[in-house]
């Protein structure tokens, strides 16, 4: 081996390669953690919003108790896929989106077994919260509705007629109550920007059930 | 510039040592290696993280293009430990900030994996000395 240090002139140590300072790595190392166990701190509470962008191949079962939204769809988008092929989609947006009752779920296939990572979040009280939802679907494989009372075109109105609800030029008035559906969606990316994630329990193992 | 890499004597002359090693040897003690490959890494990690399996390039959003800038600014600055290594100090805190940036505005950091990589890397990138230092 070489020598990693030698003598200058004047009789100080010196080294002959560079080395780590680790004083000076800890000086910048321990402040960043701390940094970082705030900023998880902060995520995990809701405090810090964070964003999420999400394309692939992996199938992610999604469910929730309840949810609160304004949804809008754009015009169809085109992707290229890895062989080549062009596909559309439409970019469906999900502004002020209210979550409670969440439950996230993605299976990985791995050597010694199916690995089940899940994120589950209180069904009452504390709610996910985020700014603008973008997801981009290929396909609706499946569609099933249980609404025990929708109302096209129905807003409330005073008893001379006048109508007291006010929306936009071009939308329909939708009322719906307690309605509850199954859809099975082929998504190709999630973008989700000012997320407040609030009492989030996240589970993974080979033991873990999927979201159902 | 860098400047010129001196010749490691002790390690050229051992017997059986291959040159290329002893070069390899001469550049990775010119500059700090470890640091700027880790840093490199970790952007890597970021920007490829959210591209797995199709070819899109951009999404919409903060989320979809923060991934190619941040984790494209983490790799440069990798790169800039491994071939300017005067800047290490400078760039190592950079790519530190750059790190803990991505957790808030990237997936996480890379789902943390790739944010940990650059908090590590920039940091050695930082307490990295240069050669013929004196030994305090």
């Amino acid at each position: 081996m070489a020598a990693a240090h030698r003598r200058a002139p004047d009789g100080a140590l010196t080294h002959q390669r560079g080395h780590i300072h680790w004083p000076r790595f800890s000086l910048v190392f321990i402040p960043a953690l701390l940094s970082l166990a705030l900023l998880a701190f902060g995520a995990a509470t809701g405090v810090v919003p964070v964003a999420l962008a999400v394309e692939g191949k992996q199938g992610v079962q999604v469910t929730a108790k309840s949810f609160d939204t304004e949804g809008t769809a754009t015009f169809p988008q085109f992707f290229q896929t890895q062989d080549g092929e062009h596909r559309t989609l439409v970019a469906v947006t999900l502004k002020n989106l209210k979550v409670q009752g969440l439950c996230v779920s993605t299976k990985v296939n791995t050597p010694v077994g199916h690995y089940v990572l899940r994120i589950t979040s209180p069904d009452s009280g504390s709610e996910i919260k985020a700014g603008d939802v973008t997801i981009g679907v290929d396909t609706i494989d499946s569609l099933g509705f249980d609404g025990q009372q929708v109302r096209v075109n129905y807003g409330a109105k005073t008893p001379d007629g006048t109508p007291t609800d006010t929306g936009s030029r071009g939308f329909v008035p939708l009322e719906i109550d307690n309605l509850g559906f199954d859809l099975d969606l082929t998504i190709r990316w999630v973008v989700a920007n000012q997320i407040h994630l609030n009492g989030l329990t996240l589970a993974g193992g080979l033991e873990q059930h999927e979201c159902k | 510039m860098t400047p010129p890499l001196p010749t490691d004597p002790d390690s050229a002359a051992e017997p059986g040592h291959p040159a290329r090693l002893a070069e390899l040897r001469a550049w990775t003690g010119q500059r700090p290696w470890l640091g700027g490959a880790l840093t490199v890494l970790a952007g890597l990690t970021i920007v490829l993280l959210p591209a797995q399996g199709f070819s899109v390039v951009l999404l919409p959003g903060v989320a979809g293009l923060s991934g190619f800038v941040i984790g494209g600014l983490i790799a440069a600055c990798g790169l800039f430990l491994l071939f300017s290594p005067q800047l290490h100090g400078l760039i190592g805190i950079a790519a530190v900030l750059l790190s803990l940036v991505s957790f808030v505005t990237t997936n996480l950091g890379g789902l943390v994996v790739g944010m940990l990589l650059g908090i590590v890397g920039g940091s050695l990138g930082f307490a990295w000395s240069p050669p013929d230092t004196e030994i305090r």
